[in-house]
C-alpha cells in the first residue's frame, strides 16, 4: 500500500485544524470545565513527554538496546512516585512565586541573572536538536508512506502551522498565572490519539501479523533470540544510567516542566498524576515488543525506527497507516508546541528582557503588548531554528541518539534542584560552576561529535579518547563524567563561597522551613501611592492593573491601610510581575519603586501570625525538645482560644496580636480579620471602648453597657501590661460578658420578688381589710346619720383617706412585682432614708400581726450611688428575714452613718440569730434557716449579688445578746451627681 | 517525640516505595526478572506493581486528607 504525498498532507493539515478547533472550543468554554479541568486531562497532557522518539523511535531503541528502552518511562515513574517529596515543592514554589520556567526557578533560587541566562542557553542548545528530531520524524514517516523523499517545503509548512498554533493558543495570556486551557486540552487530546494509535498498531501486530497471542508465543519459542536480545542489554547495558536520565527528564525537560508546573491548575492533580501518568506510559509502551517482532518478521531490512508505520502498510485497510501517521504527527507537534512555549518564555525573561528592559520602560509604554509580541516572535524564531537544525543535521543520527543528548543536557540541572529543595547552603557560584563544568563535558562529548558527524564542523578533539565511549553505550560515560564534574564543582563552589542575603532569603523561601518573619515597612503609605510609584516604571495602565490584581489576589480593597497589608501588596505585585518578566526583573522593579523603610519594625502581630502559620504548615517534623515545646505552644494557644472570656492582646503600636474565639463571638469580628489591625480602626463601639480603656490608667472597668445590634449588653473589662522588649510594652485585655449572667440574675431576682409577694399577701389582705372595714362602718354611719351634714363631710374624707391607703398598698405591691427585669443597671444618687422607709412599709404589711417596731435612724440627707428599685429589694429581703426571726413586740432598727466614701447601714434585730453551721454559706442560693415552704433560700443570694453590683459589701453576725447584726457598705454619691436624685417615683 | 502528621507518614511511605522500586530495578534482583527465559511481559508486570502501589498510597493519602 502506498499513499500520495498530497493525501497525507491533507490528512496532516486536517488533523492540525481539528487540534485548532479543540483548543479553541476549550478556550471558549464549549468543552465543559469538568472535562477541561479534569485530572485525567492534566495526566494526559503530561503525555507530551512521549514524542516521535517514543512513537516511532522506541521500536528502534528496543531493537538496539532491548528492554533498556523502558528505562525512559520507568525513570519517569520513579520521579512521579516521589511527587509529594520532589514535585510538589517545585509546584508550590512555581505557584507561590509565579515562576514559569526552570530558568525562572534557578534565577530565583540563586538570585542570579547569569544563572537564568546559562540555564536558558543550555536548554536552547540541548533542545534544538530535539525539535529537529520531531520534524525529521514527520518527513521520514511521509517518506515511508509515500516511498518518495519529502520536499523541504512540506517540512517548512508543518513548522509554520505549528508556530501558528503555539502563538494562537500558547500566548493567549501573557502571565504565567493564567493557564492556557485550550493548549492543555489539545495536548491531552494528542496524547489520547498517540496512545490509541500505538495500541491499535500493537493489536494489529499481534492479530494481523502473527494471528493471535498464542501464535506470537509460538513465534517467540521458535525465535528465542528475540527475547534474549531484549533481556541481555538490561543485564549488561546502561540500564541504571538511562533510568537516571529519564528520572531527571521527567520534570526538567522544558516541555515537562511547562505542563507539570506552569499549566497546572489544581495542585491535587499532581498526586493523581503520580500513578496516572506512569500508567499512561505503560500502556503506551506495552505494544512496542509485539510491533518489534512483527517488524522483524515482515520487514527485516527496514529501519526499526519506522516499524510502527511500516507494518501497518501490510494491513488491508488504509485507515490504519493514516491513524498511525496522525499518531506520529500528534507526538511530534505536541512536543514542538510545548517545548517552544517554554523556551520562548525562558528566552524572553532571561535573554531578551535583561538587555532591552530598561530601554522599553516608561510611563507611556504598553508593556503587556511588548511582552506578548516579544514572546510570539521568539516562538517563531525557535521553531525556525529547529527547522534549520533539521536541514543541517545528517540523517544518519538515530532518533534515540538525538533525544538522549537532550536528556543528558537537562540532567545537568539535578544538582541545582537538590540545592533548590534541600540544600540551603548552595550558592550561585557553585551552581554556575557546576553547570559550566557539566555543560562543557556534555558539549565536548556529545553535541560537538553530533555536529561533526553531520559534517557541520570539524573539531580537533576526539571525545572517545578523553573518556571511554563505546558504540553500544555512548551515554553512560558522558553522563557519569558530566554529572560528577557538575556535582563536584557545585559542592566545592558552594562551600567555598558564602551566600548573599538575597540568596539566603530565596533559599529559605524554597525550603519553606524558615521562621524568620518578613521585616520592614513600605515607604508608601497608601495604595494610591503604590500605584503612582509603579506607574513611573511600567506605565499607569499596567500599574493600575497590577495593583488591582494583587489586591484581588489578597482579598483586600483600596481602603485597607494596614502597613502589613501594604507590605503584602508589594510582595504580591513582585510575584505577579515575576510571572510576566521573571523573578529578577520583578524584584528590580519593586526594589526600585516600592522602597522599604528597613528601620521600621515589623508589627508584632504580623510576626506572630507569620510564625504561627509557618509552624502550622511546617513540613519539617520537629523533633525532641522542639516538638515538645511546639506541643506546649499549641496547648497554650488552644487554651487561650477556647477561654470562655474574651482575650485580646495588643502590641505597643496598638495593633491586635491575638483575638480569641470568645472575643470574636462577643464582638462579631472575625479573628483573622482583627489580627494585625490597629485597635482604632475596629468597628465601633469596640474601637472607642478598647482604645479608651488601654489609654486610661485604671486596670478594670465594671458594668460597661454597650448597645450591640439593638440589644444592651454588659461587660467587665480588665487589662494587664506585658513586656514586648526592653522598651516596649503590650497590653492584654480580658473582656467578660455579663449579659447572660445579668439576665439570669434578673430572672432570679424576679422569682424572689414574686415569692416575697406571696409572703406579703396575707399582710396585704389584713391591711386592706382594715380600711375596708372602716369604709363599711363609715358608710353605715352616713346612712343612719344622713341629716348631719358635718358628719357626712367628715365621713367622706375618712372614706377617701381609707381608699388612698388601699390604693397605696396595692400600688406598692404592683411596683415591687414589676420592677427591674432588665439588665440595664442605671445608678443614680438615692436618698437612703427614703429607700429604707419604703422597704419598711412593705415589710410591715406582711408582718403586721407581730406588732414589730421599726426604727429608721438614717439621716435624711445621706445619698448613696445606686439603683433605687434594687436597693429596695435588698432592704425588703433583709428586713423580712429580721421580721421572720423576731418575736412579737421586738424592735428592728436601721442605722445609717457615713464611713469615709461609703454609707454604713446597720440592721439590727432581736431574733434567734443564725445557726453556726450556716454562717459560712449564707449567701449561697437555696440556703435558709426557715422551714420548707416558708422561704426560697434565694433572698440573701440576691442581696449579695445586688450589693456586689453596687460595689458594696455585706456582712452578717450574730449579736452577743440576741439577734443578728447586718452591716452594709454602699458607696456614697459624688457631689456632682447629687442633682439627679432618684426617689420614690416608682412607689 | 512528637507524633507524625499524616503528611509526614505519607512522605515516609512514598520514600519507602521509591526505595523498594529501586531495589526491584537496580539490585541484583534484575538478573532474576531479566533472565533470558523470563516472560516477555515480566518488566511490565514489575512496572505495573509499582504503579499499583503508588495508586494505593495516593488513595490512602487522599482519604486521610478528607
Amino acid at each position: 500500500m502506498q499513499f500520495e504525498l498530497w493525501q497525507l498532507f491533507l490528512v496532516g493539515v486536517g488533523y492540525l485544524m481539528l487540534l485548532f478547533y479543540i483548543a479553541y472550543a476549550a478556550e471558549k468554554g464549549w468543552i465543559a470545565e469538568s472535562i477541561a479541568r479534569h485530572p485525567l486531562t492534566y495526566v494526559l497532557s503530561l503525555g507530551v513527554y512521549a514524542t516521535s522518539w517514543s512513537f516511532y523511535g522506541s521500536v528502534g531503541f528496543a531493537q538496539q538496546q532491548g528492554y533498556n528502552f523502558l528505562t525512559i518511562y520507568i525513570g519517569v515513574t520513579l520521579a512521579f512516585i516521589l511527587a509529594p517529596v520532589l514535585l510538589q515543592p517545585i509546584l508550590r514554589l512555581c505557584r507561590e512565586y509565579q515562576l514559569s520556567s526552570l530558568a525562572d526557578v534557578f534565577a530565583f533560587r540563586y538570585q542570579s541573572q547569569l544563572a537564568g541566562v546559562l540555564v536558558t542557553l543550555f536548554m536552547l542548545t540541548g533542545t534544538l536538536p530535539y525539535i529537529a528530531l520531531q520534524v525529521r520524524a514527520i518527513t521520514e514517516s511521509l517518506q515511508v508512506l509515500t516511498n518518495e523523499s519529502t520536499p523541504t517545503l512540506i517540512a517548512l509548512g508543518y513548522c509554520v502551522t505549528i508556530t501558528m498554533f503555539a502563538i494562537l493558543f500558547g500566548t493567549r495570556h501573557i502571565s504565567a498565572r493564567e493557564k492556557h486551557e485550550g493548549l492543555v486540552v489539545a495536548i491531552a487530546f494528542e496524547s489520547l490519539v498517540k496512545l490509541a494509535a500505538l495500541l491499535v498498531v500493537g493489536l494489529f501486530a499481534i492479530f494481523g501479523i502473527f494471528g493471535g497471542f498464542n501464535e506470537m508465543g509460538e513465534w517467540l519459542q521458535t525465535h528465542p533470540e528475540a527475547l534474549e536480545s531484549l533481556y541481555t542489554p538490561v543485564r549488561e547495558g546502561p540500564w541504571g544510567t538511562l533510568l537516571l536520565l529519564a528520572f531527571a527528564a521527567a520534570f526538567l525537560l522544558p516541555r515537562q516542566f511547562h505542563m507539570t508546573f506552569t499549566e497546572n491548575v489544581d495542585p491535587n492533580t499532581l498526586s493523581i498524576a503520580s500513578w496516572g501518568f506512569p500508567l499512561f506510559l505503560l500502556l503506551l509502551n506495552i505494544a512496542i515488543p509485539p510491533i518489534l517482532w512483527a517488524g522483524t518478521e515482515i520487514l527485516p531490512t527496514s529501519s526499526a525506527d519506522f516499524y510502527v508505520l511500516g507494518i501497518t502498510l501490510n494491513s488491508d485497510s488504509s485507515l490504519l497507516p493514516i491513524l498511525t501517521f496522525i499518531g506520529g504527527v500528534s507526538a511530534s507537534s505536541a512536543m514542538i508546541i510545548v517545548t517552544t512555549l517554554a523556551l520562548a518564555a525562558m528566552s524572553m525573561n532571561h535573554l531578551v528582557l535583561p538587555v532591552s528592559f530598561r530601554s522599553h520602560l516608561g510611563p507611556e509604554t504598553n508593556f503587556y503588548r511588548w511582552l506578548l509580541w516579544g514572546r510570539r516572535i521568539l516562538i517563531g524564531i525557535i521553531i525556525l531554528s529547529g527547522f534549520g537544525f533539521y536541514l543541517l543535521l545528517e540523517k544518519n543520527q538515530g532518533l534515540v541518539q538525538l533525544g538522549l543528548i537532550s536528556f543528558i543536557a537537562v540532567a545537568q540541572f539535578l544538582p541545582g534542584i537538590v540545592g533548590l529543595i534541600y540544600w540551603r547552603r548552595a550558592t550561585r557560584a557553585g551552581f554556575i560552576a557546576g553547570l559550566i563544568g557539566g555543560g562543557t563535558i556534555w558539549l565536548v562529548t556529545l553535541l560537538l561529535p553530533l555536529l561533526e558527524s553531520s559534517g557541520l564542523l570539524s573539531i580537533p578533539i576526539d571525545a572517545s579518547k578523553l573518556i571511554t565511549i563505546t558504540a553500544d553505550d555512548p551515554w553512560s560515560a558522558p553522563t557519569l563524567w558530566s554529572l560528577s564534574i557538575n556535582t563536584l564543582l557545585f559542592v566545592i563552589g558552594s562551600l567555598m563561597t558564602l551566600p548573599t542575603q538575597a540568596e539566603n532569603d530565596a533559599a529559605h523561601a524554597c525550603c519553606r522551613d524558615s521562621l524568620t518573619p518578613p521585616s520592614g515597612m513600605l515607604v508608601a503609605d497608601s495604595v494610591a501611592k503604590v500605584e503612582m510609584q509603579l506607574a513611573n516604571i511600567i506605565g499607569s495602565k499596567m500599574a493600575k492593573d497590577e495593583v488591582d490584581r494583587a489586591l484581588s489576589d489578597l482579598g483586600l480593597t483600596h481602603a485597607e491601610l494596614r502597613p502589613s497589608d501594604l507590605r503584602q501588596l508589594r510582595e504580591r505585585i513582585e510575584r505577579n510581575l515575576s510571572g510576566l518578566v521573571g523573578p529578577l526583573l520583578a524584584r528590580m522593579i519593586v526594589d526600585d519603586q516600592l522602597q522599604m523603610a528597613p528601620q521600621e519594625q515589623t508589627a508584632l502581630a504580623d510576626s506572630v501570625r507569620f510564625i504561627e502559620s509557618r509552624l502550622e504548615e511546617s513540613r519539617t517534623r520537629l523533633k525532641g525538645l522542639a516538638a515538645e515545646l511546639d506541643g506546649l505552644r499549641r496547648f497554650h494557644r488552644q487554651v487561650l482560644q477556647d477561654l470562655p472570656m474574651g482575650v485580646c492582646s495588643i502590641g505597643a503600636d496598638h495593633s491586635i496580636i491575638n483575638w480569641n474565639t470568645a472575643m470574636a463571638s462577643i464582638s462579631e469580628i472575625d479573628s483573622d480579620h482583627a489580627a494585625g489591625l490597629p485597635i482604632e480602626v475596629l468597628p465601633n463601639p469596640w474601637a472607642l471602648l478598647l482604645s479608651d480603656f488601654i489609654t486610661k490608667g485604671e486596670q478594670q472597668q465594671r458594668n460597661i453597657t454597650l448597645e450591640i445590634n439593638g440589644q444592651n449588653r454588659a461587660f467587665n473589662l480588665h487589662k494587664a501590661a506585658f513586656d514586648l522588649s526592653s522598651d516596649q510594652q503590650g497590653t492584654v485585655l480580658l473582656i467578660e460578658d455579663l449579659t447572660d449572667l445579668y439576665q439570669l440574675e434578673a430572672k432570679l431576682t424576679h422569682s424572689e420578688r414574686l415569692a416575697s409577694i406571696g409572703r406579703l399577701a396575707a399582710g396585704v389582705a389584713h391591711e386592706i381589710g382594715n380600711p375596708v372595714t372602716g369604709i363599711a362602718c363609715l358608710a353605715q354611719e352616713l346612712l343612719s346619720m344622713s341629716e348631719k351634714e358635718s358628719f357626712q363631710d367628715k365621713g367622706l374624707h375618712q372614706i377617701l383617706e381609707q381608699t388612698r391607703r388601699i390604693s397605696d398598698i396595692v400600688q406598692s405591691l404592683v411596683n415591687f412585682s414589676h420592677a427591674g427585669q432588665t439588665i440595664e443597671q442605671v445608678t443614680k444618687p438615692v436618698i437612703i432614708w427614703d429607700t429604707i422607709e419604703q422597704a419598711i412599709s412593705l415589710v410591715r404589711l406582711s408582718h403586721a400581726g407581730k406588732q414589730l417596731h421599726f426604727e429608721n435612724n438614717s439621716p435624711q440627707e445621706l445619698l448613696v450611688q445606686g439603683n433605687h428599685q434594687r436597693l429596695i429589694q435588698v432592704f425588703v429581703n433583709l428586713l423580712s428575714n429580721a421580721c421572720d426571726a423576731s418575736k412579737p413586740d421586738d424592735i428592728i432598727s436601721v442605722n445609717t452613718t457615713r464611713d469615709g466614701q461609703f454609707a454604713k447601714i446597720t440592721i439590727v434585730d432581736e431574733g434567734h440569730g443564725i445557726p453556726e453551721s450556716l454562717q459560712g454559706q449564707l449567701f449561697e442560693p437555696f440556703v435558709t434557716t426557715k422551714q420548707p415552704g416558708e422561704g426560697t433560700g434565694l433572698g440573701l443570694a440576691v442581696v449579695y449579688s445586688i450589693i456586689q453590683e453596687h460595689s458594696g459589701t455585706i456582712s452578717l453576725h450574730n449579736r452577743e445578746i440576741a439577734g443578728v447584726r447586718v452591716e452594709l457598705l454602699l458607696p456614697l454619691a459624688s457631689e456632682s451627681d447629687s442633682n439627679t436624685i432618684s426617689t420614690s417615683e416608682a412607689i | 517525640m512528637g507524633k507524625q502528621t499524616d503528611n509526614e507518614i505519607q512522605f515516609d511511605k512514598v520514600v519507602l516505595l521509591f526505595l523498594f522500586a529501586l531495589f526491584l530495578l537496580l539490585s541484583p534482583l534484575i538478573n532474576w526478572w531479566a533472565a533470558d527465559d523470563s516472560l516477555w511481559y515480566a518488566p511490565y508486570l514489575i512496572w505495573l506493581a509499582i504503579i499499583v502501589l503508588a495508586f494505593i498510597l495516593q488513595r490512602r493519602a487522599r482519604r486521610n486528607a478528607i
